[in-house]
């Protein structure tokens, strides 16, 4: 009889790297940024298995995470271990009834605050309450509140696959808080036709419309590789192949005036640091002092009427002067 | 010659040229085919490139020996053998079928932020030698615009990972407004940008925006914002602190070591990008809107009612109303009641759901107006409630907040108007004071001065600011007017009524306080004087004064417009103040100061002074509310009258002005003090006691300051002032040094649009009257320039009206006094150049003449020299057919530009007319460059269709556009009445072919305001035809219909009278 042959353990093992996992979101958007996610991400934390937690991390950070689908009251992934044949995952918590759904509707839509907020990509921290009152708490208390499942011989839960999973989880919820409340069992466009049912304001719309269909909403933003602002909201604009720009290749399509115009200075802000004041900078201390702070400083600077800058020399005072001077 | 392209690709600009010298085709390839790009073949090589760059001003050079050299791949519209050249080359598209190839060309690779030093240098300043291509000026416009947005502060902190680990960079954050401007700029991409790899417009313009940006703002902010740490440096820094430090040094990198560090690194990105992401505004077609509303007026019967004292109450209801609004048409607006019952305006048809739209932009407004949050309680909010002290908040601060992040806001009319202020009313002592007859008073006459308080208009009486002292709240109604009570100004005019309201000052006094505008904390908001010195700071004394007649001697008719500018410069000069005669161009600057010198010389020697007025009662200090800042210049009165005038201009324009002076005032004595043999010394001097006008240029006005300023001249005059907007240069500092009784200012370019030079000219005519450069800075340009502030703005118009006299084209008083086409001339000078070239074909041809052996030789040779000194008066370029260089070589190519520029300065369209298609297509890509409008140029080989395009452009164009025609395809069949302007550059010495030209502008409507300018070069042949023209004599009949082969038939003797060059064709 041969002895017993040993698995190792899959801790101690390499996971097979991946190319194309989720691994682009985990990196753009903190893990756990937002209080809502940072709530979830504390649930898990309660279990008190620090070093699984921290190699689940990292496996969602290098992008194990294969595939990653949120649906009602449940999470399908899957996730990529050291065995050739990714493992499968699955969360689940209890959705909510239809009528306790119904609740929380007629609640959320008794103010509109609710519904700016999350529009705004923020959970307000009322609805807590509001799910508390109606006899399902937001956020999971505990482990017995969700159903943890994963395929891999690892028998502790949450093992690092599942770990991995629920950190992509919090991401997506800090994208979108609208996921949260999707996962619990209601997508983001049944809900909003429903809130928008609810509201007491007579209306005749008929609610339904498809997902992302209206414009200029904070909607999930997608994964942008080398983090740039400018480059989503310039996306959509590509210019004519070159192959068909040849009559006028060389030229812009404006007046040289014109174009000068689009780059015209605009009027200053009241305040030199108004985009600080318009969301919140991470919570990063810099020497003891919080990032807003730090940084403050330099846009009083960069607002600063004498500040550097590249300025074109400018023309001679008497440029019609230099020509034929020769006297 | 080159013409330089740039493009933004591998992370830094990439430029290269094409240059004119070099073959248009590469060597066509033998043998087997082969895909493999081939070397462009008129492509400058990296070397020469950076040679061109190094012969330029700086900062050029030390930009060139900071670029690398590189070669790329491009795809260019290619015709057989050969790229498609430029159309800033200039050379003929060929008529081959066009397709896209690959071509190997040289480039000069600069990074940030030499890279924006260069395009900022080649943009902005004209080279002699380049021509700069649309793909930099664009990248220019890029740079600009990126450094805009971090001037603005529209830039968070990022931590990117690349190939070579971390890099803390500023990225810019649009918002809406950019974002729509961002996407017009990506529209506006030439695709040339694009040749390097056929990157989508957007995404390319996106990396070099955020490179761009990054780049200003580490400009901007230099210094670390961190100090400097004291003590022992820490093994260890921490990664935020390091990537906050990154943030302002050149290098960029965040060095990753540790798995520690990487794991902190990909946590601070990835948090870095989460706020990035969150700071962008959705841009759309509908934002959110917020409305301020005052609370109704009180009951007619309840206390505090109009008329009573005034009202107020701290829990009066303001609301915000809230609504969407079109980001297009600002006025579209729908309240948030109708989007919230489900209405949707025709202009919100494309949006499915309006009141998700108005949500999400109250969720993120929220955020700046804590307020708002109360109010989405409610299911479906129509309003903010705000107690007084809260709309104040609003008014000041939460408004301007909200406007800045992008969100629409709709204050009040009366905000930030209607403040409490000083008044000034003033009294003459004497009766019967009209500006009539201006001359018999001074800025030394008393006058009985009173200071009220007021509030806009309305007088306020010390017991009722006592009572709005009492109720000590920020927003009061007074009399039905909301008001904004600032702590400050109340105290200051409590402060008032302790001091003397009323007594006597000087005109002077009242003109200073004016301008002083009260003490800082007790704005000066009106000033009501009677009399002339009413008239004179309300702008408009040149309406009340008695029109000057035409002064004797003065050879032609002043306009009633010019009798009044002539009466206007008169009256300020004799008060001892300084103009700006800042008419339209075409209105006759030029003759009012003729007519200004004519009349003083006409008028007998200045009556002595007035009576030695008492000094000014000056108020002791305690008793004047106004600290008087008492330029010297302003306490003498002198009649300006004795002594020469002294007449700086560009070089460009002398031939112009001494021409139009022997001309008008042909009893002046003239002195044209210019030329390497300009007088010097005693012989200067005497030279100029002697004479009425003196004429010189800003350049050697600078170089014989000295001399110069020895006179004591009855007036200095600035033509084209906008040479001295920059006060620091020589010449500014020049012309102001000068000693003059008067100073005028002449300029036709709009002042009030560049507040700096218009400070730089108002501190030549009347020197210190508007405060330090510094203060000026503070107190207007930056308000009026960066924030759009309308009450800065209307304060500076108040202060300078009483100096500036523009009159337009367009009003209504000046149409109906101008003839039904104007038509000047415009003298030029020669070069040097042209002067030789000039001399040598004459010569060539007088020493040929008479070996003509017959009248067809002799007639032929008289034709091709008559053409050539055209030629030559256009361009030494033109002559010789050789592509050189064009800026710099021709006094008429100097001309043209200014004039130009001026038409678009205007927002007017022109024809330029030229009798030769060659010179077109010399003008077309250097005017195109130069003056920066759009340039049209038909000719006779423009087919049909691209005449009639070119024709429709022009006319539907809503911006200026300048037609270049060439006068045989131009003449005739076409409709281009959108032109106010018509030039010809040169003359066809037909007068009914340059009338059928000309008419193309008045074709239908008969407009009024067309000017037509004809552009002769002095002491040429041009000067000599123009004048037989003009004079119609013996050879009238001849000129017209033959076109110019009449000259032929000139004897030999005429002929050298009218092609010889005279000495004054050259101004040095």
């Amino acid at each position: 009889m041969s002895p017993p042959r040993y698995f190792a353990f899959p801790e101690s093992s390499r996971p097979i790297p991946v190319d194309g996992g989720v691994k682009a979101r985990s990196r753009r958007g903190a893990i756990g940024e937002r209080w809502w996610s940072r709530r979830f991400i504390a649930v898990l934390e309660s279990y008190g298995m620090s070093g699984r937690l921290q190699r689940g991390r990292n496996y969602a950070r290098k992008g194990q995470v294969l595939e990653f689908e949120l649906s009602q009251g449940k999470v399908a992934a899957r996730v990529q271990g050291s065995r050739p044949q990714p493992y499968t995952v699955s969360i689940g918590v209890l959705p909510l009834t239809t009528a306790q759904w119904r609740q929380v509707e007629r609640r959320l839509a008794s103010q509109a605050l609710f519904r700016a907020k999350l529009l705004a990509g923020e959970m307000p921290a009322e609805i807590e309450e509001v799910f508390a009152d109606c006899g399902t708490p937001l956020f999971p208390r505990s482990a017995a509140d969700l159903t943890m499942r994963c395929s891999c011989p690892d028998w502790e839960v949450p093992c690092k696959h599942l770990a991995a999973v629920c950190y992509v989880l919090a991401e997506a919820f800090d994208d979108d808080p609208f996921a949260m409340l999707a996962w619990r069992g209601k997508g983001r466009a049944d809900l909003l036709a429903a809130l928008r049912q609810a509201a007491p304001a007579d209306r005749g719309t008929d609610g339904r419309y498809p997902e992302g269909s209206s414009p200029g909403l904070a909607a999930p933003v997608t994964a942008v590789e080398g983090v740039s602002a400018t480059r989503p909201a310039l996306a959509d604009v590509t210019g004519p192949p070159l192959a068909r720009s040849l009559a006028d290749f060389w030229s812009s399509g404006l007046s040289p005036a014109r174009l000068r115009a689009l780059a015209a200075p605009a009027p200053a802000p009241v305040v030199p640091d108004l985009l600080l004041r318009m969301s919140d900078p991470p919570a990063v201390t810099v020497r003891g002092q919080d990032l807003r702070d730090v940084l403050a400083p330099a846009y009083e600077r960069l607002a600063a009427d004498d500040a550097a800058e590249v300025t074109p020399s400018r023309r001679a005072a008497s440029p019609r002067e230099a020509p034929t001077s020769q006297a | 010659m080159l013409v330089v392209h740039g493009m933004w690709a591998y992370g830094a600009v990439q430029v290269w040229a094409e240059d004119r010298s070099l073959p248009p085709r590469a060597v066509p390839r033998h043998g087997r085919p082969s895909r493999a790009p081939r070397q462009h073949p008129f492509a400058a090589g990296a070397a020469e490139l950076a040679d061109a760059l190094a012969e330029l001003a700086e900062p050029l050079p030390s930009l060139a020996r900071k670029a690398v050299d590189d070669e790329l791949t491009l795809r260019l519209p290619t015709a057989g053998d050969g790229p498609l050249a430029s159309p800033e080359l200039g050379w003929e598209p060929p008529g081959e079928k066009i397709v896209l190839g690959p071509w190997r060309v040289p480039v000069l690779v600069l990074e940030l932020p030499a890279a924006a030093e260069l395009l900022a240098a080649l943009a902005d300043q004209p080279q002699p030698d380049l021509v700069t291509g649309a793909s930099l000026g664009y990248l220019a416009v890029v740079a600009r615009f990126a450094a805009d947005l971090a001037a603005r502060g529209r830039v968070l902190p990022v931590l990117v990972a690349g190939d070579d680990g971390y890099a803390a960079r500023w990225h810019p954050v649009l918002a809406p407004a950019d974002a729509q401007r961002a996407r017009d700029l990506a529209d506006a991409m030439p695709p040339l940008c694009r040749a390097a790899g056929d990157e989508p417009a957007g995404a390319l313009l996106a990396r070099a925006l955020d490179a761009f940006a990054d780049s200003a703002a580490r400009t901007r902010l230099q210094a670390s914002l961190l100090p400097a740490r004291r003590g022992r440096r820490p093994a260890r820094i921490a990664l935020p602190e390091r990537t906050v430090a990154a943030l302002t040094t050149p290098d960029a990198r965040v060095e990753v070591e540790t798995p520690e560090d990487a794991a902190e690194a990909e946590d601070l990105a990835a948090a870095l990008a989460g706020w990035l992401a969150s700071a962008q505004l959705p841009a759309g077609p509908v934002r959110t809107c917020f409305r301020l509303v005052e609370p109704p007026p009180p009951d007619p019967g309840a206390p505090g009612a109009p008329g009573a004292a005034p009202a107020t109450s701290q829990d009066a209801d303001w609301r915000v109303e809230l609504a969407l609004q079109s980001t297009e048409d600002p006025s579209l607006m729908l309240p948030a009641a109708d989007v919230w019952a489900g209405a949707g305006g025709g202009w919100l048809a494309g949006d499915a759901h309006p009141d998700e739209q108005l949500l999400a932009g109250l969720g993120a407004a929220a955020r700046l107006f804590p307020a708002l949050d109360e109010a989405l309680r409610e299911a479906a909010p129509a309003a903010v409630t705000l107690d007084t002290t809260g709309a104040l908040r609003f008014l000041q601060d939460t408004g301007p907040l909200l406007a800045g992040a992008g969100f629409g806001v709709l204050l009040p009319d009366w905000a930030r108007k209607a403040r409490l202020g000083l008044r000034l009313t003033t009294r003459a002592s004497r009766s019967g004071a009209s500006s009539g007859r201006a001359a018999q008073f001074g800025l030394q006459d008393l006058v009985q001065f009173r200071y009220d308080l007021a509030v806009g208009d309305q007088l306020l009486s010390p017991a009722e600011l006592a009572e709005l002292a009492a109720m000590k709240v920020p927003l009061v109604r007074i009399r039905g007017q909301w008001v904004e009570l600032d702590d400050a100004h109340l105290k200051a005019a409590l402060k008032f009524l302790e001091r003397r309201q009323s007594g006597t000052m000087t005109a002077g006094e009242v003109l200073l306080a004016g301008i002083a505008g009260g003490p800082e904390d007790l704005p000066l908001t009106a000033v009501e004087a009677e009399g002339w010195l009413g008239d004179l700071l309300s702008g408009q004394a040149d309406r009340r004064l008695v029109p000057m007649a035409t002064p004797r001697g003065f050879g032609g008719e002043l306009r009633p417009y010019q009798q009044r500018g002539l009466a206007w410069l008169s009256f300020l000069g004799d008060l001892g103040l300084g103009a700006v005669l800042a008419d339209d161009m075409g209105l006759g600057k030029t003759v009012q100061l003729l007519a200004l010198v004519a009349a003083s010389r006409a008028k007998p020697e200045p009556s002595p002074p007035p009576p030695a007025a008492p000094p000014p009662p000056a108020a002791p200090p305690d008793e004047c509310p106004i600290q008087l800042p008492i330029a010297s210049s302003m306490s003498h009165s002198s009649l300006a009258g004795g002594g020469p005038t002294l007449l700086v201009c560009p070089m460009s324009l002398v031939g112009n002005w001494q021409r139009e002076a022997e001309r008008f005032t042909p009893d002046l004595r003239l002195h044209v003090h210019h030329g390497t043999d300009r007088l010097a010394g005693g012989e200067l001097a005497a030279t100029v006691a002697g004479a009425d006008l003196v004429i010189t240029t800003y350049g050697v006005a600078t170089r014989d300051r000295a001399a110069l300023g020895q006179v004591k001249w009855a007036r200095v005059v600035c033509d084209e002032a906008q040479a001295i907007k920059n006060h620091a240069t020589a010449a500014a500092r020049a012309v102001r040094a000068l000693p003059a009784s008067a100073r005028i200012a002449m300029t036709g370019t709009p002042v009030e649009n560049q507040l700096s030079e218009l400070w730089s000219i108002m501190d030549f005519a009347n020197p210190g009257l508007l405060g330090s450069a510094q203060a000026f800075r503070e107190r207007y340009a930056i308000p009026v320039e960066r924030h759009g502030d309308p009450e800065a703005a209307g304060e500076l118009r108040r202060i300078t009206r009483p100096f500036v006299l523009r009159r337009l084209k367009t009003d209504k008083s000046i149409i109906s006094d101008l003839p039904e086409k104007q038509e000047m001339k415009v003298w030029c000078n020669l070069t040097q150049e042209q002067a030789s070239l000039y001399q040598a074909t004459v010569t060539d041809m007088l020493s040929r003449i008479d070996d003509a052996s017959d009248d067809i030789t002799r007639r032929g040779l008289v034709l091709a020299t008559m053409a050539k000194l055209k030629q030559v008066c256009n361009h030494p370029a033109h002559l010789l057919g050789d592509g050189s260089r064009l800026p710099g070589r021709s006094g008429k190519l100097a001309r043209l530009e200014e004039i130009c520029e001026e038409i678009v300065a205007d927002g007017d369209k022109a024809l330029c007319f030229t009798q030769y298609a060659e010179f077109g297509r010399m003008l077309l890509p250097h005017l195109a460059a130069r003056i920066g409008c759009e340039v049209l140029f038909l000719h006779g080989g423009t087919s049909k269709k691209q005449r009639d395009a070119m024709v429709a452009r022009f006319q539907e164009a809503d911006e200026p556009v300048l037609f270049l025609l060439s006068l045989k395809a131009g003449g005739t069949g076409l409709n281009l009445t959108a032109a106010s302007h018509v030039i010809h550059v040169d003359r066809w010495w037909n007068p009914a072919v340059e009338e059928q030209a000309t008419d193309r502008a008045f074709r239908i409507g008969q407009r009024r305001d067309v000017q037509v300018r004809k552009f002769v070069c002095v002491g040429t042949l041009e000067e000599r035809i123009d004048a037989m023209i003009e004079e119609k004599k013996a050879l009238a009949e001849q000129i017209v219909g033959t076109g110019e082969s009449w000259l032929a038939g000139l004897s030999t003797a005429r002929l050298r009278e009218v092609i010889t060059l005279s000495p004054d064709a050259v101004p040095e």
